[in-house]
């Protein structure tokens, strides 16, 4: 994992996690490199995709916020009053496509790769939702759910888990962890999408999580 | 690119990755925290694949937990268990995704 990036032009190295953000291409923004002001767009497709395979998930998180705020602008220009919400999961994998999916459907999305940083970021910011995976290492999606809505009941908390253990589950959460809502993995965005409007109404979803 | 190629190129280079490592854990899977950690790994595949859109990789994640569960409640891998979970890890390896970079 490196966030350090060759310049196509300069070929000089530089550190792409202090560097700034193109706007050539409208959707997709690329580091720019700080010497001569190229930007990693300019690079063949091969080369941009073994630098964003190997990037740390920070920089990649900054792209995906980046990219879906500029689409939501597009679709629901004005903004609005930006629900917040916290995904927490073990998995890099699910936490970038669920951060970046939440985003465009109008959300502000900050990620967690375990319940300890999780209450970490509660005790310092304000969340609307919580999503958390049922099962982590060391404390687990069910007792984070408890400890939230024993310090913030008013936090809405989702947990969810994989269809193998979802049966059992599924009453255990509603009785024992107080969550709001249950859903199963893999996830099902149109699904997520509805539960978070439940969630969290008001919200301005719009047209940008059709997209 | 699009962060939707980004984020399936990164999910099909973390997939190999942990493929490989099954692969160690199936040539030593002689206690039950081996198996666990077989058991995880395939966990992981269960929820992420079908969140990616593979469905495939989810059932045929699903099926070798289920199989890593049922040796860690007995604390025991057969050979014929390790062919079989190595079967499973095989047909994983033909369903990775493949993108521009892979």
């Amino acid at each position: 994992v490196t966030s350090i990036a060759r310049c196509p032009s300069c070929l000089k190295p530089f550190d792409a996690l202090k560097a700034g953000w193109c706007a050539c291409v409208a959707k997709q923004p690329s580091p720019v490199c700080p010497s001569c002001s190229t930007c990693l767009c300019k690079l063949p497709s091969a080369k941009q995709s073994e630098f964003w395979i190997n990037a740390p998930e920070q920089l990649l998180r900054q792209r995906a916020s980046a990219s879906s705020r500029r689409l939501i602008r597009e679709v629901d220009a004005g903004g609005g009053d930006r629900r917040r919400v916290l995904i927490v999961d073990d998995d890099e994998s699910i936490r970038l496509i669920a951060a970046f999916r939440v985003e465009t459907m109008g959300f502000d999305v900050a990620t967690a790769s375990n319940a300890r940083e999780a209450l970490e970021l509660l005790d310092r910011q304000w969340f609307d939702v919580v999503i958390t995976d049922a099962l982590m290492p060391g404390m687990d999606g069910r007792d984070l759910c408890r400890r939230i809505k024993n310090r913030q009941p008013s936090i809405r908390v989702i947990v969810m888990t994989s269809l193998y253990t979802a049966a059992r589950y599924k009453m255990e959460a509603h009785r024992q962890f107080g969550a709001d809502e249950y859903l199963t993995k893999p996830i099902e965005f149109g699904v997520l999408q509805r539960a978070l409007e439940r969630l969290s109404p008001g919200q301005m979803t719009g047209t940008a999580a059709a997209r | 690119m699009m962060t939707m190629e980004i984020l399936h190129a990164r999910f099909a280079a973390r997939l190999s990755e942990r493929l490989v490592l099954l692969d160690d854990l199936l040539g030593r899977l002689d206690s039950t925290r081996a198996i666990a950690d077989a058991e995880r790994l395939f966990h992981s595949l269960v929820g992420s694949g079908g969140t990616y859109g593979f469905p495939e990789i989810t059932r045929v994640a699903r099926e070798a937990e289920e199989l890593c569960g049922r040796l860690k409640r007995r604390a025991l891998a057969r050979p014929e268990d390790i062919a079989a979970l190595r079967a499973l890890v095989d047909r994983l390896a033909e369903l990775r995704p493949v993108t521009s970079d892979t």
